[in-house]
């Protein structure tokens, strides 16, 4: 047994109030091997990982129970003790790799200061055992890496970094928490390869936090699934994905996007060509690049290039592409939003309306829901009667609580903020909506519950979608046709049958092969 | 820069000269057998009869010479009179600076480390006490105890009267002692500012993912609140530092009035009591472009700091 933990409960103060987060946990964790730590936001997972290395913030937090680790109780050790485990014995990954490198230390430095913090080794050794590391995890040209700032590199090349900070001490338990989340689904896959890679190498023990059951059933071997604070079901990875016994296991089982067609099931609707919505021709939009101080290099990011799209009414194209790949810009180009450098859009005026992605940055948090969604009809000059029809109406349409409606957006759960981002959307009664990965950082069971809505949604007022995502899965529940941009060209644009089953463009069938 | 100091001059010569009341008034008030004829001749010698633009090209024409003009008061050169006064105001102005930022930082990062703590709470009072208490009551609070009650420090000036005969070392000393009072009271007041902007900007930064990344790798509490924590809590002082350039000579004149120091606030407040159009308007050159220059001191001081700007995205 390397590490148990025995009732581990965790409360915080909050305003005056203790909430309890995590209530009375055990679980074990033997010598070489990955746990998958599933649950929901809030569920309490990520904080019972901080726990256990003491990370988490004094002032506010109680923890009590025990973390037996290496015969010791790590909840009683002192300020020096925990030091020494954290890094070397118990190392880390977090989710964002953008915000968990410190911005203004190179690379380098922040990887030999992680050695030296624990050996005694001259820094020009540490400094060659980082360039080693850095090779490790597959890094190219490590020197470049090393003298490079956090910001210079993508989100798949730090958070190689940080799994080289991570494995630099050659660590008995590495904790990982959701770190594929934040990455595109191709470094993803590559990213949890690694992983598996170094734990049979290092012969190291993985806890590995997330939400997503297609990485568990990628990496893990024992699974625990948490609901509030508590732990409700465990056991052997094949044993919970095929017989879960927890009805919310089922659930959350059920809620994961799979991608069900198969070629047998195919068909191919005949070309019945509808009424073209949206049309745009030949498309380009580019962008300069800035650097250092006051200077402008004259170099330029082309983020659209050469697109052309037609969107027929009552449909829904899925714009599907990595991050950096166009799909926003193009949204924005739709909505005019910003002026394309050639090209044209032809879309009726005043129809389409956007949604999204994190409805806790994208809504005011000043307004009252009311406000909020009513904004539209009050510019376009609604009266008293008319605003408190279409308020009633709206709501019901994304089921939010009129009662609610004096509230104000934090007092509102993810997933009812995105309903009201949507009520905003439909307060003008668009026909097209623009949605702009509209449940990306939503918890599955609430990503089910939106993209239902939003199918009902299109049934019953007829809307035509834009739906943009970088998760496959999710839009091939959603879309009729699915459009795949690659470095701001669509390089494959088809039926979705199609896409999904014979797909032609290269990068296209690389996209697919990530999907977990 | 350089349209943005020419816009400033344009803005303020209107300003100036649209004000009621004139030079040549203060010379002519007190005489009543001056007549209305000798009065225009005055304003006729100084140039002032014509249109106000063209005495804004004449008055440029000379800037672009690096000649501000004569004094209309006593008609010494504007530039020879700032020069005696500005190395003073600047010197007063650096060290208090220094001193705040001296102790402003650690008290910010103390109590943002130590949240809540007695330290935390008392440094919050006596800071805002200082901040709330009006500099001159406080500047007439240390005179009292230090110069006359206690009597060790001198309350007022820059030098004592036989400074011409003092050595070298003695002469530095004399000054110093001199400058303790009012470095201390204009210091007193800065400390808030910068203590608390210190406190919520690492405040900010101690919840970062980043720093809870620099704890999980084991290093020592000290190695992640100086330089992980530190390293970035810094950035927004150093535009902080480069806004506080302007106060220098506005905030002087309290400061140099009740010491009866004689610096740039000092200065440019009597003349323009007494409509001194030339020291006026050197004196707001001289400021504008103290405040340009410490923006750009401090944009470049940013941009070396935080590689995220120097290398651009």
């Amino acid at each position: 047994m390397l590490l148990t933990v025995k009732n581990l409960k965790i409360h915080f103060r909050h305003d005056g109030e203790i909430v309890e987060a995590v209530r009375g946990i055990d679980f074990a964790i033997n010598e070489n091997e990955v746990v998958g730590l599933v649950g929901e936001s809030g569920s309490g997972k990520t904080v019972s990982a901080l726990s256990i290395t003491k990370l988490l913030p004094k002032g506010d937090s109680v923890v009590t129970g025990e973390v037996m680790f290496g015969g010791k109780n790590l909840l009683d050790a002192n300020e020096e003790e925990i030091r020494r485990v954290r890094g070397s014995k118990i190392a880390m990954i977090f989710q964002e790799p953008s915000t968990s490198l410190n911005p203004v230390l190179k690379i380098g430095e922040q990887i030999d200061e992680a050695i030296l913090a624990h050996r005694k080794i001259s820094k020009k050794n540490a400094r060659k055992n980082t360039i080693e590391l850095l090779g490790k995890v597959n890094l190219n040209d490590p020197e470049r890496i090393c003298a490079s700032y956090p910001h210079l590199l993508s989100g798949g090349e730090r958070q190689r970094a940080m799994i080289a900070m991570a494995i630099s001490l050659e660590p008995e338990l590495l904790i990982a928490d959701e770190p594929t989340t934040a990455l595109d689904v191709t470094i993803q896959s590559e990213i949890l390869k690694l992983l598996l890679e170094l734990k049979k190498e290092l012969r190291m023990s993985v806890i590995f936090i997330t939400h997503d059951f297609g990485i568990i059933n990628k990496i893990a071997e024992r699974v625990l699934v948490m609901k509030n604070g508590k732990i409700i079901e465990e056991g052997k990875k094949e044993d919970i994905l095929s017989f879960p016994k927890a009805e919310y296991t089922k659930k959350l089982l059920l809620a994961v996007p799979k991608i069900t067609i198969k070629p047998e099931t195919r068909e191919e609707n005949p070309a019945k060509m509808g009424r073209v919505l949206i049309e745009a021709k030949n498309l380009n939009k580019a962008f300069a690049i800035e650097k250092g101080l006051l200077r402008n290099t004259g170099e330029k990011i082309r983020a659209v290039v050469n697109v052309n799209l037609k969107i027929e009414e009552g449909k829904t194209v899925g714009l599907v592409g990595e991050s950096g790949s166009g799909k926003t810009t193009l949204a924005r180009l739709l909505l005019g939003l910003i002026q394309p450098d050639s090209g044209k859009v032809t879309i009726p005026r005043r129809v389409a309306q956007i949604v999204f992605q994190d409805p806790y940055s994208s809504l005011d948090p000043r307004m009252r829901m009311r406000d909020i969604v009513l904004e539209g009809p009050t510019i376009r000059g609604a009266s008293k009667a008319e605003k408190v029809s279409i308020l009633k109406d709206v709501l019901s349409k994304t089921q939010l609580d009129y009662e609610e409606r004096m509230k104000y957006p934090h007092q509102f759960s993810g997933g009812q903020r995105q309903r009201i981002a949507i009520a905003r959307a439909l307060a003008v009664n668009p026909k097209i909506l623009i949605l702009d990965e509209p449940v990306s950082s939503l918890d599955v069971l609430i990503q089910s519950d939106i993209l239902k809505l939003l199918k009902d949604l299109q049934k019953t007022l007829s809307l035509t979608y834009v739906f943009i995502s970088h998760d496959l899965r999710v839009v091939e529940y959603m879309a009729d046709e699915v459009a795949v941009m690659y470095k701001g060209e669509i390089v494959e644009l088809a039926s979705r049958d199609r896409i999904y089953t014979s797909a032609q463009h290269p990068y296209t069938r690389r996209l697919l092969s990530s999907v977990l | 820069m350089i349209p943005i100091l020419i816009g400033i001059t344009i803005i303020s010569f209107a300003v100036i000269h649209l004000a009621p009341g004139k030079p040549t008034d203060l010379m002519v008030q007190l005489k009543p057998n001056v007549d209305l004829e000798a009065r225009e001749k005055l304003n006729q010698i100084y140039g002032l009869d014509k249109p106000i633009y063209v005495q804004y090209f004449n008055w440029i024409k000379k800037l672009a010479r690096l000649d501000f003009g004569r004094s209309f008061i006593d008609n010494r050169p504007v530039m020879e009179k700032i020069s005696e006064r500005l190395p003073v105001t600047i010197l007063i102005n650096v060290l208090a600076m220094a001193i705040i930022f001296l102790f402003s930082i650690p008290i910010g990062v103390k109590s943002a480390v130590r949240r809540g703590s007695v330290f935390d709470k008392t440094t919050t009072i006596f800071v805002f006490m200082g901040f709330a208490a009006p500099s001159f009551w406080i500047g007439l609070l240390l005179m009292s105890f230090f110069g006359v009650r206690l009597g060790i420090l001198p309350v007022s000036g820059i030098a004592s009267l036989d400074f011409e005969n003092f050595t070298l070392i003695h002469k530095v000393l004399d000054v110093m002692r001199h400058l303790v009072l009012p470095v201390s009271v204009i210091s007193i007041g800065g400390l808030a500012g910068i203590s608390r902007y210190m406190r919520q900007s690492m405040l900010g930064v101690i919840s970062q993912d980043y720093v809870r990344t620099a704890r999980a790798k084991g290093l020592p509490e000290k190695t992640v609140i100086y330089k992980h924590a530190l390293g970035n809590a810094l950035l927004p002082i150093i535009t902080i530092l480069g806004l506080s350039v302007p106060s220098l000579i506005s905030g002087s004149v309290i400061i140099e009035t009740i010491f009866s120091i004689p610096g740039m606030g000092r200065l440019m407040f009597e003349s323009v009591f007494t409509r001194d159009y030339n020291v006026i308007m050197a004196g707001l050159v001289v400021s504008a472009f103290l405040t340009l220059f410490g923006n750009l001191i401090a944009d470049i001081a940013y941009a070396y700091a935080d590689p995220r700007i120097r290398y651009g995205k």
